[in-house]
């Protein structure tokens, strides 16, 4: 009798196919979806202002949460260039050039090689789960998506109010991020597009976004090849690859 | 005395000339008070503006912190300000960090200046808590604190108002290297100065959370203090400023707790400054200089006149046995007492120009000369040069534009003068 | 008639007269001197900023003096320039790129603003080929960059250093490359010490901007006449260039010429303090000289004379003194004048009013400094002999013969 108590309370609660799902797995999954030991990726990136636009293709290791690499093989005039990162350090380095450089911190808000990402953004991987509060609005996004709305803890230290991801509910796979300001508006929006599957793993491979209060601004992220659990050593995160 | 009386009663034989030449004499010394006064009160006002607006009248710095702004030059505190409270000329002392950081609010990220200052003390020292045009001054000197001040144009900028968010990152020196420092804030209260660059550029956040964020405990970049008026005997002139005592005993005594560190006073700190007080005094100089020749012509003219009417009267005299040395006389005495009764009246009418428009002031605010903004009225300053000197140099210019008609007056030849008619 | 008779009257008492013109002359010169000094220190600043600085006027994109970006550029620079060839009353025509990078010496590296600069016809107007404190100029357009003294300060940088210059270019592309640094300006107070400049057909290549710049720098004889000849430029590139505007120097440094309008206003003040000290000596003497005559008035009235004529004679002997001085006063200020419009006086620390620096102080032989002066003598005579001239006029003939 019992036992069918539940199962009616669950079926009239949670009127989905199967299980419950709560914020907080939501939001570990959202956490880990591009994340593993180790990766290895080639991606485009198209970046779009007011006044120019351009087409990068690149390519990027990364290990854990403090190693990252991240080279860029097309177009011509910049290929070659790549970033390192180590911990909370960064380096760049130019071919033409023929040197490294160590990104000052005072550049580290700055954006990365133009496009609306921040070299922050690249270098402190968020836990999401360890840095907001997260609730779940099941109505919001209608029958067919989640919606997580993210505040961040006292501690956390960020720029966003509020962050808001759409889920997909039968996937599982977040459609739209949106960050807002104190006043509740939105300033910036990730929307994440075309579902494909990368070892295993079905992913968006394509991240778009867009700076909500810049009139013109969009970039684009678009993975061609992603691969999990690669074998990377610490060392292979050096100023000696970085040359290469 | 025949002879004073001889000269009262000579001048205020004609009422309408005595009286225009006591006018001018008046007018004149009071002219110099007044402009003397007016440009004390505008030095006065122009060094207050600078060093009461945010550097303090003196600084403490590592080497030539003030000059290469090299955040490297970071010395501990603590003993130099313990000494410094302890003597009796400085007012107030505070400690302050300063450090290039960048700022994000939701809509933009900017490089700025980031300055960390002790609330309390810095009220003591600086204007920068009567800047707050929104909001609050800090609240207190906590390491975990979260408000931040921010300029009036950053603000319009970062398009942020009061209890935004902002993400300030810093540079935190290591044994090695350096790594990045970030910090939550919220905008507290806004500021403004009417100074460019301190609208466009500065933040303040508590000394202490930037001492925990940037690992500068103990620490300090500058250090910024008041002289107390009332420690110095008398109302100081630039020079005597410079040449105090204190300003070597001072350093002698920091020197022995940090050999690199050292004290500075403002002319040191702000030679521009320095330099447009000198030229102000120069300016001062030549009114003065104008005015007095103008007296002086005056003058002249006034004796000759008085001379030229009066030449049967100086014919009889001489011709009855005066010696001309006795006429020379009686015609400096004349001078004399012109001379008295104008400086008198003049400082008179000086010292009611001068009260009034130190009650009044006159307000210069929103004009920026070398960086620093007017903020303060000016009020003309007494002074002792005004009732010393002005009345001094005054009576000695007098009585030498008075020679002349007095030389001439004792050569009468009695005969010819008898003949004069027009 | 009656002119030669106030002249005989001026010149029947030397004595009188005289001090009465000393003041006069005192006063016209003070004048002159006072405005020569005014006008001039700041025509000699003008002349210096707008020709090396800002340019007499200005070629940019319509937005680019207000909010100035890398994008907004001056297209078709070179069709621009040999089209700017056909206007004779052009001295220089001028262009620059304005950017910034990030730039590593061998130790230090400091965000710096950037400037391309034309390198035979920047040296022809600005005075930075003089400023070289070590090294030299640049000789050819290579990658040579030359340091202003603050920048060479935070880089630690000497001459023969190798610096690396990382940018954002026009294209959105990473703008990298290495320089040479050929030379070092002195003072870490000029206005560019902070700055980094480079050759301009370097930094085009560099930055993507092929025959593109920033601002055109258009001289001509004289910057007064820059608000006529920006307006024909206008009119003329309206028609052949349409993307493009011309401005004046002043609406280049619009702050610049605010506080230059204040402060000649201030100095106008001191302008009027100066006249009304003159007035003081100038009232006491004439009515000294006018009281001292009574007996002389008395009989001319008593022989017949109107009062309207003594008081026209009165004027008259005033203004032909004023005159007479005034005369005299030009030839002894015209020597001091020169010695002041081309020697002045040069000041210990430069003073700073919003951004330029003056050195020092200097006249200026404009006639208007000569001739207004004059004017304001001849009325504040006028004005102030008027009162005791009608009173003069109506003495009794009995009266003012008892003076005698």
């Amino acid at each position: 009798m019992g036992k069918i108590k539940t199962f009616i309370l669950c079926a009239i609660l949670f009127p989905q196919i199967g299980y419950a799902l709560t914020a907080h797995e939501l939001i570990n999954r959202m956490d880990n979806l591009y994340r593993s030991d180790s990766s290895q990726a080639v991606m485009r990136m198209t970046i779009i202002t007011p006044d120019w636009q351009r087409t990068m293709e690149m390519e990027s290791w990364s290990l854990g949460k403090d190693y990252a690499l991240v080279r860029i093989v097309a177009p011509k005039k910049d290929a070659g260039i790549a970033t390192l990162k180590r911990d909370a350090q960064m380096w760049n380095f130019f071919p033409k050039v023929k040197r490294v450089i160590k990104v000052p911190p005072s550049m580290m808000m700055g954006s990365w090689m133009g496009s609306d990402f921040t070299n922050d953004d690249l270098v402190r991987e968020a836990s999401l789960e360890d840095d907001y509060d997260v609730g779940l609005n099941e109505n919001q996004g209608g029958d067919t998506e989640y919606v997580l709305t993210l505040i961040p803890k006292a501690k956390t230290v960020t720029v966003w109010d509020k962050i808001q991801i759409w889920i997909t509910k039968d996937n599982l796979l977040p459609t739209k991020q949106v960050y807002f300001d104190e006043a509740g508006k939105p300033m910036r929006e990730m929307v994440f597009s075309n579902i494909q599957e990368f070892n295993g793993r079905k992913l968006p491979s394509t991240m778009t976004l867009t700076p909500l209060n810049k009139q013109g601004h969009k970039t684009q992220v678009e993975y061609t090849q992603l691969n999990f659990n690669v074998s990377l050593k610490e060392s292979f995160f050096s100023l000696r690859e970085l040359k290469r | 005395m025949l002879l004073l009386t001889l000269a009262k009663r000579n001048l205020w034989r004609n009422k309408k000339r005595t009286s225009i030449t006591l006018l001018l004499i008046a007018c004149s010394v009071a002219a110099m008070m007044m402009t003397h006064g007016l440009i004390e009160g505008t030095k006065t006002s122009m060094v207050h503006s600078a060093t009461r607006l945010f550097p303090g009248d003196a600084q403490v710095h590592l080497n030539d912190y003030h000059v290469s702004r090299d955040t490297q030059l970071r010395f501990n505190y603590p003993k130099i300000v313990h000494y410094l409270q302890q003597q009796p000329e400085v007012a107030s002392i505070t400690a302050r960090i300063y450090e290039r950081a960048m700022i994000s609010s939701a809509s933009n990220a900017l490089n700025i200046q980031m300055v960390a200052v002790d609330p309390q003390q810095e009220a003591n020292v600086s204007k920068l808590a009567q800047a707050i045009i929104k909001g609050h001054m800090l609240s207190g000197n906590h390491d975990n604190s979260t408000e931040i001040l921010i300029g009036s144009k950053l603000a319009e900028k970062l398009e942020v108002k009061l209890g935004d968010r902002l993400v300030l990152s810093a540079a935190k020196l290591l044994e090695e290297g350096s790594e990045i420092a970030q910090g939550l804030f919220r905008v507290s209260g806004i500021v403004q100065f009417n100074a460019q660059q301190m609208d466009k550029n500065w933040v303040y956040i508590p000394l202490a959370k930037a001492q925990t964020m940037l690992g500068m405990e103990h620490q300090a970049h500058e250090l910024a203090f008041n002289i107390d008026p009332n420690a110095f005997p008398t109302h100081l002139s630039q020079d005597d400023f410079l040449a105090l005592a204190f300003w070597k005993n001072v350093n002698d005594a920091v020197h022995q707790i940090n050999p690199n560190v050292n004290v500075r006073n403002w002319p040191e700190l702000l030679p521009e400054l320095n330099a447009m007080l000198s030229m102000t005094d120069t300016s001062l100089f030549i009114t003065g200089l104008i005015l007095f020749i103008i007296a002086m012509l005056g003058m002249v003219n006034t004796l000759f006149m008085s001379i030229y009417e009066r030449m049967w009267e100086f014919a009889v005299i001489k011709a009855i046995g005066n010696t001309p040395g006795e006429i020379f006389l009686m015609i400096i005495t004349e001078g004399l007492l012109l001379a008295l009764w104008g400086i008198v009246f003049g400082i008179l009418l000086g010292s009611l120009g001068n009260a009034w428009i130190a009650h009044v002031g006159i307000d210069y605010s929103n004009m920026e000369f070398s960086g620093a903004a007017i903020v303060e009225p000016i009020r003309s300053e007494f002074h002792t040069v005004q009732y010393v000197h002005v009345p001094i140099i005054s009576l000695l210019l007098i009585l030498i534009s008075c020679l002349y008609p007095a030389r001439f007056a004792s050569k009468i030849i009695p005969a010819r003068a008898l003949h004069k008619s027009l | 008639m009656l002119l030669k008779l106030a002249f005989r009257n001026i010149l029947r008492n030397r004595r009188r007269s005289l001090f009465t013109g000393l003041s006069m002359l005192v006063g016209y010169m003070l004048l002159v001197i006072s405005l020569s000094m005014q006008e001039g220190s700041y025509h000699w600043i003008l002349k210096a900023y707008t020709q090396s600085q800002s340019g007499h006027i200005q070629i940019n994109h319509p937005e680019y003096i207000e909010q100035p970006t890398l994008y907004k550029t001056v297209n078709e620079l070179d069709d621009l320039l040999t089209w700017l060839k056909q206007f004779d009353w052009i001295t220089h025509a001028v262009p620059r790129i304005e950017g910034a990078g990030l730039v590593y010496g061998e130790q230090e590296s400091s965000t710096l603003p950037i400037m391309g600069i034309d390198v035979e016809n920047e040296a022809k107007i600005s005075t930075i080929k003089d400023r070289i404190a070590q090294g030299e100029y640049f000789k050819s357009t290579e990658h040579h960059v030359i340091l202003g003294a603050q920048a060479a300060k935070q880089l630690n940088a000497n001459i023969g250093d190798s610096l690396v210059i990382i940018s954002q270019a026009i294209d959105g592309s990473m703008a990298n490359d290495l320089f040479e640094v050929v030379g070092i300006l002195e003072n870490p107070q000029a206005r560019d010490a902070m700055l980094l400049y480079m050759p301009l057909p370097v930094m085009q290549t560099f930055m993507v901007m092929e025959n593109k710049a920033h601002r055109v720098l258009v001289n001509t004889a004289d910057y007064r006449q820059a608000d006529f000849y920006a307006q024909t430029l206008n009119n003329a590139l309206q028609r052949d260039f349409e993307t493009i505007q011309a401005h004046t120097w002043k609406q280049v440094e619009k702050e610049f010429y605010r506080t230059m309008q204040a402060d000649k206003q201030g100095n106008q003040v001191s302008i009027y303090i100066i006249v009304f000290l003159v007035c003081l000596g100038v009232l006491n003497t004439i009515l000294m000289s006018l009281l001292e005559r009574k007996g002389e008035y008395g009989v001319l009235r008593a022989i017949g004379a109107g009062r309207l004529h003594l008081f026209n004679m009165i004027m008259l002997e005033a203004l032909m003194l004023c005159a007479m001085c005034c005369f005299v006063g030009l030839l002894v200020v015209i020597p001091i004048n020169i010695f002041f419009t081309h020697i002045g006086v040069t000041l210990d620390q430069p003073m700073d009013i919003s951004g330029i620096a003056f050195t020092a102080l200097k006249g200026t032989m404009e006639p208007w400094v000569f001739t207004l002066p004059f004017a304001l003598m001849l009325m504040s005579t006028a004005l102030l002999t008027m009162v005791p001239a009608i009173r003069a006029a109506r003495i009794k003939p009995l009266d003012g013969m008892r003076a005698l």
